[in-house]
């Protein structure tokens, strides 16, 4: 039972410990959050519909949780879970890896009602990109590419509670995410969008707005330039 | 922060947002997922099982045999924005099956689907392949305008080749 607990609590703690020292480095600008963090909400495009969230980013982590409106049939709602660790310093290149779980019912004509529940493990690299703009207006263009794999459960609520032949399914796939943010003090806003890395694909599968509050006030690149210290306290002067 | 800088703050995202907005809506390619319909989502009926009209066979002497049934698509996806373009999404089978005793049974199959195949001006009728792939079996078929055929191979009602038309 001990070595159970070992093997399943000491990865975790380790995780946490990676997640906690790592916090300084501001990994989000990769992923379409102000550096330091945020919070924001969402408002965008899918082929099923629009959706409204929440996104919400700390350190090393993201997450998020957003439902679909706009469609008679469907209804969804998702919720997804980002690490980060970010290298660099105004570019960062940043590897993560990330969960979403999707739920979604769809009404049949038979009056039947199905259930499908979506996971979604991703990892991948970003980039992202800081720099002021203009007057404390900084800009932050990111870009990355995940490899996912999804696994697809159905379940089927039927009037004469026959659920017949269920099958799964399981999908792997790159995705290229790209947008661009841009912050005012501790405001920002911008746009992201998902698209699939396969050939004849012409638009983004979703694409989405966010408008928040950045935590932590102006970023790095927007602070004022420090001022520099007499020679006299300087730590190299001290002999 | 003051009140004087917070309105100023608040004035500038909205700006901003406008701004971003009307930068994107000019860039449908890359800011806009396709919204429009697949003409394949809605109900496709079996009309003919092998050549024969459905729900006509004789008594089965054997074993089981399909009787009649429907397939509901639903798109998720539809990467050119065009109803005939390539697409996946789910797709839910109801069919009856007439047993030996003469009873009918009705049971459902969910499946994953995807449809590939482009035509070079996206809109002129075209053949597509139609790829349903459930947890026993995979079966490809060929879509024609409102036409399909599935060549099935299913363990509960052998080989039978289904001619579904959309309702």
């Amino acid at each position: 039972m001990t070595g159970f607990l070992d093997s399943r609590v000491l990865p975790a703690v380790a995780l946490l410990m990676v997640a906690t020292t790592a916090i300084d480095a501001g990994a989000q600008t990769c992923r379409g959050m102000p550096r330091g963090g945020g919070i924001g909400f969402v408002a965008g495009s899918e082929f099923l519909g629009s959706t409204y969230g929440v996104a919400l980013s700390k350190g090393v982590f993201g997450a998020g949780f957003n439902s679909l409106s706009g469609n008679d049939r469907v209804t969804s709602w998702d919720a997804n879970l980002r690490f980060t660790l970010a290298k660099g310093g105004a570019l960062q290149w940043c590897p993560s890896i990330g969960f979403e779980f999707r739920n979604e019912n769809m009404d049949v004509s038979d009056g039947s009602e199905l259930t499908t529940r979506i996971g979604t493990a991703a990892a991948g690299l970003a980039l992202g990109y800081e720099r002021e703009a203009y007057k404390g207006i900084s800009v932050i263009p990111f870009l990355g590419v995940d490899y996912q794999f999804t696994a697809i459960v159905f379940s089927l609520d039927t009037p004469d509670g026959n659920e017949g032949e269920l099958s799964g399914d399981t999908l792997s796939r790159f995705i290229i995410q790209y947008g661009g943010l841009a912050k005012y003090k501790s405001f920002y806003a911008g746009f992201s969008a998902d698209r699939f890395l396969e050939s004849g694909v012409k638009r983004p599968y979703r694409a989405r707005w966010i408008l928040g509050f950045a935590f932590g006030g102006g970023s790095k690149s927007s602070r004022a330039a420090p001022v520099p210290r007499p020679p006299s306290v300087r730590a190299s002067d001290r002999r | 922060m003051s009140r004087s800088t917070f309105v100023k703050s608040a004035s500038f995202s909205l700006l901003l947002v406008t701004s971003i907005f009307a930068v994107t809506a000019a860039c449908e390619e890359i800011t806009q997922p396709c919204d429009s319909a697949s003409d394949l989502d809605g109900l496709w009926r079996v009309m003919t099982i092998n050549g024969q009209p459905a729900m006509n066979w004789p008594l089965p002497t054997t074993t089981d045999r399909f009787h009649s049934g429907v397939i509901e698509f639903y798109t998720d996806f539809n990467d050119d924005c065009t109803p005939n373009g390539n697409a996946e999404g789910t797709a839910v089978a109801i069919y009856a099956i007439r047993k030996n005793d003469g009873s009918f049974q009705s049971d459902r199959i969910t499946a994953r689907f995807w449809r590939t195949g482009r035509s070079q001006d996206g809109n002129s009728l075209r053949e597509s392949t139609i790829t349903l792939k459930a947890t026993t079996y995979t079966v490809s078929g060929t879509q024609t305008g409102i036409t399909m055929t599935l060549p099935g191979a299913h363990p509960k009602f052998g080989n039978a080749t289904l001619v579904l038309v959309k309702q």
